[in-house]
C-alpha cells in the first residue's frame, strides 16, 4: 500500500512472485537438509533404532503393498471428521447460547472449566468401561475435545461483540433471527475460526491418543504395532503419515478460512 | 514434569528468538518445524518409549520435546511483531546490536511469551497424562488405568477430577505470575 492508502498491483504482484519463490526454496533447502542431517546420523549410527533409508524404504513398500497404510488412513480420516464436525456444530450452538444468556452461562461454567482443564484422552478408559471400546465411544471422545474447544472460542467471541453492533442492529429493526444471524455469527466469526482450527488440532490428537490407547485400527494403532515390534521404521512412517494428513487438514482449513472470512482482509 | 517443562520452556524460547531474529534460520527451520509441528506430541511417546525406554527419563525428555515445540510458536510470533518503530527508534538513539535484542525486542516480546508458557503448561500436563496412560507405574495416569484394570469407576472419576482441578490450578498459578511481570503494561492503559 502507498502514501493514499492505494495498492500498487504491479508491486504487490512482483511481491508476491517473489515471497512465493522464497517460500519454495526455503522449503526445498529445509526439507533438503533436514533428510541429509538424518541419513548422515542413522548412517553413522548403524542401529536398528535409526533405521537407514532402505529399511524405511522397504516397509513403506510393504505397507502399501498390503494396503495397511491406506485403510489406517481412512479409518482414522473418518473419525475424525465425523466428530470434528458433530463436535464443531454443537460446540458453536452451545458457545453462542452461553455468551447470549447470563443463565445459562452460570449453570455451565463449571463443567466447562472442568472439562477444558482435562485432556479429552484422560476419558478414554471410563469411556471404554461405560460403552467398551466401540467406535461410539471413540467418536465421542472427539466430539467431547473439539465441541469444549469450540465452545470457549465461540463464547468468548460471542461476549466480546461491540455492544454498539447489537444497539444499531436494534436501531435499523433488525428481527431477532436476523440479529443472530447477520450480526452475531459475523461478528463471532473470526473467534469461531480460531477455535475451530485449535480444534483441529486437538480433534487429531485425541484420535491418535484413543488409537494408541485402546484400538485396533487406525494410525494410531500403527504406532502401537511399530512399538511392539520395535520397528522404528514403522513408527517413522506412522508418524510422517500423520504429519501430512493433519498438515492437509489445515492446508485446507485455512483457504476455507480465507474464503469465509474475505471481507475481514 | 516441571524439570522437563522448564528445559523445554528454554530451549523452545531460544530457537523461537533465532528463528525469529534471524531471517535465514527462519527460512531453513520453519517448513521442516510446521511438519513436525502438525504431528500430536503424544504420537511422539512411542517412539521416545522405544529410543529411551519407559523410566523417569523419557517422560522428561518427551515433555522437553513438547514443550519445546510449542514455545517455538508465540515467541516467533511475539518477535517477529514487534513495531519496526521500536527497533528504529532504538538504533537512532544509538544501540547497539546486543542491546536491540535484550533490551527492545525481547522487552517488547516478553507479554506473549509469557502467554505462551501460560498455555504451554497445559500441553505439558496433558503430554504427561497421556504419557503415563501409555506406559508408566505412576502417576495419575497410571492410576486411571488401574482403576480401569480393576473396574473401579469411582476412581477413575476421582483421577479425572483430579487432572481437571491440577490442570486448572496450574493456570490460575501461572495467570498470577503473568501479571505481576506484565502488570506494567496494564498500567500504562
Amino acid at each position: 500500500m502507498d502514501e493514499e492508502g492505494r495498492i500498487d498491483v504491479s508491486r504487490l504482484k512482483a511481491y508476491l512472485r517473489r515471497i512465493s519463490w522464497i517460500n519454495a526454496a526455503s522449503f526445498l533447502a529445509s526439507f533438503g537438509l533436514f533428510i541429509a542431517l538424518y541419513l548422515i546420523i542413522s548412517y553413522i549410527a548403524k542401529s536398528e533404532f535409526i533405521p537407514y533409508y532402505p529399511e524405511l524404504y522397504h516397509w513403506f513398500l510393504r505397507y502399501v503393498r498390503e494396503g495397511w497404510l491406506q485403510s489406517s488412513i481412512i479409518i482414522s480420516v473418518q473419525r475424525w471428521i465425523k466428530g470434528y464436525i458433530a463436535g464443531s456444530i454443537v460446540g458453536i450452538m452451545i458457545g453462542i447460547v452461553m455468551g447470549l444468556s447470563r443463565k445459562i452461562e452460570e449453570i455451565l461454567t463449571i463443567p466447562v472449566v472442568i472439562f477444558r482443564f482435562t485432556p479429552a484422552f484422560a476419558f478414554t478408559s471410563l469411556f471404554c468401561l461405560l460403552f467398551g471400546a466401540t467406535e461410539f465411544s471413540r467418536f465421542l471422545l472427539i466430539f467431547m475435545a473439539v465441541t469444549m474447544i469450540t465452545i470457549v472460542f465461540t463464547y468468548h467471541g460471542v461476549r466480546d461483540i461491540p455492544a454498539k453492533y447489537i444497539e444499531a442492529a436494534q436501531v435499523l429493526g433488525a428481527s431477532n433471527l436476523k440479529m443472530l444471524r447477520k450480526v452475531i455469527l459475523q461478528a463471532a466469526l473470526p473467534h469461531i475460526f480460531d477455535g475451530l482450527r485449535v480444534g483441529i488440532a486437538a480433534g487429531w490428537t485425541t484420535i491418535i491418543a484413543s488409537e494408541i490407547l485402546a484400538a485396533t485400527d487406525g494410525l494410531g494403532y500403527l504406532l502401537i504395532t511399530g512399538r511392539q515390534f520395535a520397528n522404528v521404521a514403522v513408527l517413522f512412517i506412522a508418524l510422517a503419515t500423520i504429519g501430512v494428513i493433519v498438515s492437509i487438514t489445515d492446508i485446507i482449513f485455512l483457504s476455507v478460512r480465507r474464503y469465509v472470512l474475505r471481507w475481514m482482509a | 514434569m516441571l524439570a522437563g517443562y522448564a528445559v523445554g520452556a528454554v530451549i523452545g524460547i531460544i530457537i523461537g528468538i533465532i528463528m525469529g531474529y534471524l531471517r535465514i534460520f527462519d527460512l531453513l527451520i520453519s517448513p521442516v518445524y510446521n511438519f513436525l509441528r502438525a504431528i500430536p506430541p503424544i504420537a511422539f511417546v512411542t517412539l521416545f518409549i522405544l529410543w529411551f525406554g519407559i523410566g523417569e527419563f523419557s517422560k522428561i525428555l518427551i515433555i522437553v520435546f513438547a514443550v519445546a515445540m510449542v514455545m517455538i510458536i508465540p515467541t516467533y510470533h511475539a518477535i517477529k511483531d514487534v513495531p519496526v518503530v521500536y527497533v528504529r527508534a532504538a538504533l537512532m538513539l544509538g544501540a547497539r546490536r546486543i542491546h536491540l535484542l535484550s533490551k527492545v525486542v525481547l522487552r517488547a516480546a516478553l507479554p506473549r511469551i509469557l502467554e505462551g508458557l501460560r498455555s504451554t503448561l497445559q500441553v505439558a500436563w496433558a503430554v504427561i497424562i497421556a504419557a503415563e496412560l501409555i506406559a508408566s507405574i505412576r502417576g495419575i495416569g497410571y492410576y486411571i488405568i488401574y482403576a480401569d484394570w480393576t473396574y473401579n469407576l469411582a476412581a477413575m472419576i476421582f483421577g479425572i477430577l483430579n487432572i481437571a482441578l491440577v490442570g486448572f490450578c496450574l493456570d490460575v498459578i501461572a495467570s498470577k505470575i503473568i501479571f505481576k511481570y506484565t502488570g506494567w503494561m496494564r498500567r500504562v492503559e
